[in-house]
């Protein structure tokens, strides 16, 4: 009798099991079918599962896009491209398996992600030995300060969405800040540029604070803050830390202007603060207010066309990480263009690369920048009514 | 002062749930001697029922709906650890139960997706913003009474349950004795099944409780599982009373640590597991064990 119900528990175990990880694991888009040439090969690591799944799912669906456009176009002089995805889960350990599996592969030409910063220190020395182009999509400027040879960036660096709120500060003739992060890379990583800006700025922070990204409860944190009083408050985290501190904000009933980063730019954001996320303001990429950005601006073109055919092929709207993940592909296509499948070459097309009209704004690289962009890669924005709207 | 008590309110509220998570862990214990490390997964698989199902319809069906659903995973979950209960070591079956967890999270991100999903406060002026009121300088949420009640009602219950109801004398007898509750007639095998079920119902009602307001996740269940856990140890496993209690003390440590360690708060969530490593250090039988006789 036992016998008979164990058998059956382990079968039905093994095949829940099996589930479970044939959905887990390398994801090939193959998206070369019914061509005949032999494809360019690009890599790519996202986090498309685990808790960052909000920023990698639509940096890869980006990146399958656009790999997709290119091929019905016909490819690049007739060779299509064949995306070669990974998911690490956001793991710097499941990075580095990825990024050994795609080194070990000839065919690959280039590498695009991490989507965070974790992972993508964790792999840039060995894509650097390997001499693999490495186009991360994550936020630290760490990752390309110092400057090494084969590791790129296409998201704005931390360190401009600092400058660009520090502006709106000065403006505001706030003196005062009580900052908070998110113990994550991205946090920790905000943290140590904001002090490093602001002290040089003449702004005071009287409070520091941070929590951890599993945290539900920041009310502690803020009431410390709110103890300190400052004229403003500023959060850096990724989802879904910032939302709680926007609510637990407004429960302390604190009443300062409240600032956040770009870490806040999708739409989980409004879905989770709700009311609370009324008002705050905070750096972003230019791509979640496409229609708001004037017409004389260079980058509206590709901004608006980005938007409405992520929305058209996806059903939702595009953001600020899946911009990262065009600007990484469209670079590496554009290299490819003038090079082919030679890695040493790509690395110096994009190198030399200047005025790369991109989504996340227009790039100039140089030997000592390998991420290529200044503060006007962002925009100030702000939540109404629950959109986002572009601050004058 | 207007600062202690505020982290006092948000300790006590954190702690409540930490103690809910630490019962669980305890009725599983007295009633098998395992560790039951999917308990943090009940608290995620009721959040997400509940989250999933307050999209359409109200609390007062979407909250037993949760508790049922986590009944369900609680029932599996003990079946799997008692087939091989006769055979495996204690050990094993423990890993069981790390592996159920690694399963029931996996099967949920593939159901519900990775995102976030909003809860509604129970009784908020709006889905996402409550109801506040002012206490000895604090700001208190109405969802941290709710909490709290909740905590003390379900304490009560489950005191009644094993005091006054035949069942749950069944239970504590097969945890003292399980051979001598198998002689006088009690079924052991549905004993550990219903600790299961009422472990998990435990920790699907914390599961609700905690998000409302907040967010359900499908990896939310890992953090608070190890949370109950350090409590549940903290107090003695299989002793109820010492977990609640070192479930609220956690919570509180935890806020008013805040105070002392500057701009490093994210180091809070070690603290539990600082105080973990002493008190089983100094008193391994828990905070509230009671000296054993010498032999």
């Amino acid at each position: 009798m036992w016998g008979k119900h164990r058998l059956l528990m382990f079968g039905i175990l093994a095949a829940l099991l099996a589930l479970l990880v044939a959905s887990c694991g390398q994801k090939t888009t193959d998206t070369s079918e019914g061509v005949a040439q032999e494809p360019y090969v690009i890599g790519a690591i996202f986090s498309s599962t685990g808790d960052n799944a909000p920023l990698g799912v639509p940096e890869r669906n980006t990146a399958e896009m656009l790999a997709k456009q290119l091929n019905e176009k016909g490819g690049i002089d007739g060779r299509p491209v064949k995306l070669l995805a990974y998911d690490d889960a956001g793991k710097p350990e499941q990075a580095v398996q990825a990024c050994q599996d795609l080194l070990a592969n000839k065919e690959v030409v280039a590498i695009i992600g991490p989507t965070l910063t974790g992972p993508s220190l964790a792999i840039a020395s060995m894509c650097n030995t390997a001499k693999m182009p490495l186009i991360s999509c994550a936020a630290s400027v760490k990752i390309v300060q110092p400057v090494t040879p084969y590791v790129f960036k296409t998201a704005q660096s931390d360190h401009f969405a600092v400058q660009k709120l520090l502006d709106y500060i000065k403006a505001k003739k706030i003196k005062t800040v009580g900052f908070i992060n998110d113990a994550n890379a991205f946090g920790s990583s905000g943290r140590e540029e904001w002090l490093k800006i602001s002290k040089a700025a003449g702004v005071n922070t009287v409070a520091l604070e941070s929590f951890n990204s599993s945290d539900t409860d920041m009310t502690p944190q803020l009431t410390k803050i709110k103890a300190a009083n400052p004229q403003a408050i500023i959060c850096w985290g990724t989802n879904p830390g910032p939302a709680i501190v926007a609510k637990n904000i407004r429960r302390l009933a604190m009443k300062q202007p409240v600032l956040m980063s770009h870490g806040i730019s999708n739409q989980e954001f409004i879905k989770l603060a709700g009311a609370a996320a009324e008002g705050v303001i905070f750096p972003s990429g230019k791509i979640i207010v496409a229609n708001q950005i004037p017409a004389g601006d260079p980058q509206r073109k590709v901004l608006v066309e980005y938007a409405a055919q992520y929305q058209k092929a996806f059903g939702k709207p595009a953001i600020h990480f899946g911009a990262h993940a065009w600007d990484a592909f469209q670079l590496v296509v554009d290299a490819l263009k003038k090079s082919g499948a030679d890695r040493e070459k790509i690395r110096a097309n994009i190198e030399s690369r200047k005025k790369f009209i991109g989504v996340d704004g227009i790039f100039n690289f140089s030997a000592s920048d390998h991420n290529g962009l200044d503060k006007n890669a962002f925009a100030l924005v702000t939540i109404k009514n629950g959109k986002w709207v572009l601050l004058k | 002062m207007e600062q202690f008590s505020q982290l006092l309110v948000s300790g006590i509220a954190n702690g409540c749930i930490y103690a809910i998570v630490a019962i669980g862990f305890s009725i599983i214990y007295a009633g098998t001697q395992v560790i039951n490390f999917a308990q943090g997964e009940f608290v995620m698989v009721g959040a997400m029922v509940a989250a999933v199902l307050l999209a359409k319809v109200s609390l007062l069906i979407a909250f037993p709906v949760a508790i049922l659903a986590g009944c369900l995973v609680g029932a599996v979950v003990g079946l799997c650890v008692l087939i091989p209960l006769k055979r495996a070591s204690v050990v094993s079956l423990v890993i069981l139960t790390v592996g159920a967890s690694l399963l029931i999270r996996g099967l949920a991100q593939l159901f519900w997706g990775e995102e976030g999903r909003m809860v509604p406060y129970f009784t908020g002026v709006t889905a996402n913003e409550d109801n506040i009121f002012h206490f000895a300088g604090a700001v208190i949420g109405v969802q941290q009474i709710w909490v709290v009640a909740i905590t003390i009602a379900l304490v009560i219950a489950t005191h009644c349950f094993f005091k006054y109801t035949l069942t749950g004398r069944a239970m504590r007898a097969c945890a003292l004795n399980p051979t001598g509750a198998r002689l006088v007639g009690i079924n052991v095998h549905r004993m550990i099944i219903l600790s299961f079920i009422m472990a998990a119902g435990l920790g699907a009602v914390a599961g609700v409780t905690v998000s409302a307001g907040l967010y359900a996740r499908c990896t939310m269940g890992a953090a608070l599982g190890l949370k109950g856990f350090c409590a549940a140890v903290l107090g003695g496993l299989g002793n109820y009373s010492g977990g609640i209690a070192a479930g609220v003390l956690l919570g509180v440590v935890e806020s008013l640590i805040v105070l002392i360690i500057p701009s490093m708060s994210d180091y809070s969530d070690a603290a539990a597991f600082v105080i973990l490593l002493v008190v089983l250090l100094l008193k391994p039988d828990g905070i509230l064990a009671r000296k054993k006789a010498v032999a």
